[in-house]
């Protein structure tokens, strides 16, 4: 394999041979390739979608006729799967994969296929050369067993140089069931233990808006109802969640301005709230906010209380002398958010008993409150 | 720092039980909010549940942080001219006898309607809990009850304003 791309070149004169010019079209397919798996990831771009159209036998069983409607999709080496009319699924061909299994849905793959297009006729080139010049880039329809789809971040991946090659990538397009009493189909799904069809991506690590807003939608823009994400200049700048108007609009559910202010027409899930200060022994922590005894004694609010004694300069009264300093001895938070600080006095500066008295703590609560 | 220094005191006899900082954009809190139904008394050498002041009969005051307040905070009470003032150094005597009750006895002579409080509890419940004024010059008061019983280990708090608080355990 060369280590390098190579661009073809031509000169004046030349004799071109059928290498020259296929060189060319190498490369722009490779280019192409490259740009597809390394830009983007792999998956169904457009269309191809399974679909049913229920049947039933003479005897009155029923069946689904499945099929694959039109479409386009990348596979993981960056090739272009292209299918141009609705597809029938062939149920021969499932039986013939040997891969059935009862009750169990069947994972069907969309695999890119080379196949040599018939002879030109009247074809430039040596006389009577029946050779073919067409390639057509086509595609098979696979059946794999139940739990092939698990396989599908497995498949071999491309090496940085390869172009589209023929690697038999799969691309997940449904589930059928089949019965081999009917020699049909039976069901069709688009998922099956949460793995359904992966659709084409884009790889970047910074996208850029050029009209100063960037949009994001979970579905075409004239599709009312369902989500979208803006990033607009307007306003001095505003991030927006909310629901697609149908008209290209976004109705705004959750919006962010410069100034960092939050608009929910909803409900906020978790509010923080915390409060610091000092606090004597036996009292409890006071709450934090607005927040109530009767709010937290209804449960699911989260308290985090930290305590440190609070040194102060003594002596405590009605001690005397200059020298003395403030020991912990205890401090700490009961359940019930009562504090038991205790500390004990050292005279340093002459001998004196230590004397040990209720303390004083600095405390930081913090609650996190479920909005109701 | 912005944030609100309160004290938490008995209501009658002014004696400061507890001190108490928050943001300052918070409401004054109820004693109920820092006492719980009762402030907790803990013994201060041995850290032991002594006994509890109901927040029925406590007061938040607010004021400004002072150290020695912070430092000592029974060694204060609070004045009708609002704010902490360092009590005398007059001490309470608590005596139990088994036989004829309680005797709190004062350092000095004490003011008319002086207002007093005693707590005691034995193994975390209440044996007695009484508010009283007593008549001027009294040094001494008389629960005039007995529900003590001997070889009991009382937890005692007594105020009695403008002294030093008993705080303490008295064994029969």
């Amino acid at each position: 394999m060369a280590d390098r791309i190579e661009l073809p070149i031509y000169y004046e004169d030349q004799i071109l041979g059928a290498a020259d010019l296929t060189a060319a079209v190498d490369l722009s397919t490779g280019q192409l390739a490259r740009h597809e798996r390394y830009l983007h990831t792999w998956g169904i771009a457009s269309g191809l979608e399974l679909q049913s159209a229920p049947k039933s036998t003479a005897a009155g069983d029923a069946y689904a006729d499945v099929t694959l409607t039109s479409g386009m999709a990348i596979d993981g080496w960056g090739r272009e799967i292209v299918v141009a009319e609705d597809e029938l699924l062939n149920p021969s061909a499932f039986a013939d994969a040997n891969v059935f299994v009862k009750d169990l849905w069947h994972p069907v793959f969309l695999i890119a296929r080379d196949e040599d297009a018939a002879a030109q006729a009247l074809g430039m080139g040596a006389c009577f050369n029946a050779q073919v010049s067409r390639r057509q880039q086509s595609f098979e329809i696979g059946f794999g067993r139940p739990g092939d789809q698990f396989d599908l971040d497995t498949q071999q991946a491309p090496a940085v140089l390869d172009g589209p090659g023929t690697s038999g990538w799969k691309i997940l397009l449904g589930y059928v069931k089949y019965s081999t009493t009917l020699s049909r189909f039976i069901e069709v799904t688009d998922s099956d233990q949460g793995i359904g069809p992966r659709y084409a991506g884009v790889q970047a690590d910074e996208v850029v808006a050029r009209s100063g807003k960037l949009v994001m939608r979970s579905r075409a823009v004239t599709q009312a109802g369902v989500p979208a994400l803006a990033l607009d200049e307007a306003d001095g700048g505003t991030l927006v969640f909310g629901l697609q108007d149908g008209a290209g609009g976004i109705t705004p559910l959750l919006t962010v301005n410069s100034k960092g202010d939050l608009d929910a027409v909803g409900k906020i899930g978790t509010v923080v709230v915390s409060g610091s200060g000092i606090v004597s022994d036996g009292m409890l922590v006071p709450l934090p906010g607005a927040l109530t005894e009767e709010r937290v004694a209804q449960g699911n609010i989260e308290l985090h209380i930290h305590l440190s004694p609070f040194f102060t300069e003594g002596p405590p009264i009605p001690l005397a002398g200059p020298d003395w300093v403030m020991h912990p001895r205890e401090c700490r938070v009961l359940d019930d958010r009562r504090v038991k600080c205790r500390v004990t006095w050292q005279s340093i500066g002459a001998a004196a008993p230590l004397v040990t008295r209720p303390g004083v703590c600095s405390y930081m609560i913090v609650a996190y409150v479920p909005e109701e | 720092m912005s944030e609100k220094f309160y004290l938490l005191i008995q209501k009658d006899t002014l004696d400061v039980l507890g001190v108490f900082s928050r943001g300052a954009s918070a409401a004054a809190p109820a004693p109920a909010d820092v006492a719980g139904e009762s402030l907790q008394i803990f013994e201060a050498e041995t850290g032991d549940e002594l006994a509890r002041v109901p927040a029925s009969v406590l007061e938040v005051k607010d004021t400004t942080f002072i150290t020695d307040v912070v430092t000592s905070p029974l060694a204060y009470r609070w004045n009708d001219a609002g704010a902490p003032l360092v009590k005398p150094s007059g001490m309470i005597n608590v005596a139990i006898t088994v036989a004829t009750g309680i005797a709190a006895v004062t350092f000095n002579p004490v003011a008319a309607d002086t207002p007093l409080w005693i707590r005691i509890e034995e193994g975390g419940s209440e044996v007695v809990t009484q508010s009283h004024k007593l008549a001027a010059g009294a040094t001494l008061f008389d629960t005039a009850q007995s529900p003590f019983q001997a070889g009991k280990q009382y937890g005692v708090i007594c105020l009695i304003r403008g002294f030093q608080p008993f705080i303490n355990f008295i064994n029969t």
